[in-house]
């Protein structure tokens, strides 16, 4: 057996009790032993570092050819988030399709006023009275004038029905709308058949858009239904639209 | 990545580097790849180059390797705990060498404790006698060895007994392996003492 053999065997525990003792006798006494088993531990801790300095190597080769790996989440942070996407996926398919299935009673109203009130026609014979010249006006796109002349005939005759609706009319245009619901209702509270005043007034509630117009719409509309009032058929349509 | 690496618990990671072999080395691929994020944390975290934080971050991994293998790894704390302290404590050693510059802070030289073994009164012979060899020339020396020598001699140091190596190497037993394993390292004294390769 050669020193390095016999190091070995030390150093890996295969000797028996005799041997060790011996073997560190030995080692105090002999300096080549002594000499052989500083190599051999420095032959260890060379050959560690080296060891150490491979695995060094491959993991910056690695570093350089992998990507960073992200900071570990568990199953349960992709499983949340996965839900939390659907969820808002979910709700604005949802918020979608609300909005494009069915218009807002708003927009309906809008409809109804561009496709009702872009002309309030011309008086038969083309008298020149103030209600036909503020028609004419009012056709012209001169609102600010058929309000003057609408007002006008009010003073004269404040319940003049066609004074009241083209008033409300040009007020309505004009995006006065807490006009506009005073003349309508004004018009709502007189004998004459048909009358839109009622009608009419629910939409300056719903262009007016505040806190309580849409319950004050819905009422009045709910109203022209129930009495059968002139515009029941819009009002049905709006009513399903609040 | 996050979801499959879940399927490499701690344990599993600290059984797989004490079992040695191939597993060993998957499983310190796993802890390295798995903790690498504190590199770019570290980095943020102390002001410290990318390139000095991954060298500490290594270093971090090597220690925790050698740490498990010799069962000073208690498991009182999560390894992910354990890699950041460790981590953290070289990177202030980093700061540290950098605002001394006294390189000797950053040991990163393995603890053998190997000449513990020795006895009380003999150890600091030994010691002295270990002091004359240059370490580095030695490691030098062990890159001028054959490929099997070279690999076998590695092996040993990280802690394979000569079973796994005669396994990993194709020796027919575990005595062969110990006897190849004999002659490089007196192979490896003659090159040291200048013969040459």
């Amino acid at each position: 057996m050669n020193e390095l053999e016999r190091i070995d065997d030390y150093f890996s525990g295969r000797m028996t009790a005799p041997e060790r003792t011996a073997f560190e006798a030995d080692l105090q006494s002999d300096p080549g032993l002594a000499d052989t088993t500083a190599f051999y531990l420095m032959t260890r801790r060379a050959a560690n570092a080296e060891s150490r300095e491979q695995r060094r190597a491959e993991w910056v080769t690695r570093q350089n050819t992998t990507p960073t790996p992200t900071r570990r989440l568990g199953i349960w942070a992709y499983a949340s988030a996965a839900a939390a996407c659907l969820l808002l996926i979910l709700g604005i398919g949802w918020y979608i399709r609300q909005q494009n299935s069915q218009p807002t009673a708003t927009a309906l109203a809008e409809a109804y006023i561009n496709r009702n009130f872009s002309d309030l026609g011309q008086a038969m014979g083309g008298t020149s009275d103030s209600l036909s010249m503020g028609k004419a006006a009012y056709n012209a796109g001169k609102f600010a004038e058929a309000g003057a002349l609408f007002t006008a005939v009010l003073q004269r005759e404040p319940d003049n029905p066609d004074a009241l609706t083209f008033a409300g009319i040009v007020s309505l245009r004009t995006e006065k709308y807490d006009q506009a619901i005073g003349y309508f209702n004004r018009l709502s509270l007189l004998p004459v058949y048909p009358n839109t005043g009622t009608f009419y007034e629910a939409l300056a509630h719903l262009k007016r858009n505040q806190p309580m117009d849409k319950n004050q719409a819905e009422k009045l509309l709910q109203t022209v239904i129930d009495k059968n009032l002139a515009g029941k058929k819009e009002a049905e349509e709006l009513i399903n639209a609040l | 990545m996050g979801l499959f690496s879940s399927q490499f618990p701690d344990q599993a990671i600290i059984d797989g580097i004490k079992a040695g072999g191939t597993r060993r080395r998957q499983c310190e691929t796993v802890l390295f790849d798995r903790y690498y994020y504190l590199v770019r944390d570290g980095s943020r975290k102390h002001k410290l180059s990318g390139e000095e934080c991954a060298s500490a971050y290594t270093d971090t991994i090597l220690s925790v390797i050698d740490q498990i293998i010799a069962d000073r790894f208690e498991g009182r704390s999560g390894l992910k705990t354990y890699v950041y302290q460790i981590f953290n404590n070289k990177c202030v050693d980093l700061i540290r060498k950098n605002a001394t510059n006294r390189g000797s802070v950053h040991n990163t030289l393995s603890l053998d404790d190997t000449i513990l073994q020795v006895p009380d009164e003999a150890r600091p012979a030994i010691q002295r006698l270990m002091d004359q060899y240059e370490a580095e020339l030695l490691q030098q020396r062990i890159r001028l060895l054959s490929e099997k020598c070279r690999e076998m001699l590695l092996a040993w140091a990280e802690g394979y007994t000569d079973e796994e190596i005669a396994g990993r190497q194709g020796y027919n037993s575990s005595d062969v392996a110990k006897t190849s394993r004999l002659r490089c390292m007196e192979r490896l004294r003659d090159f040291y003492r200048g013969k040459k390769p």
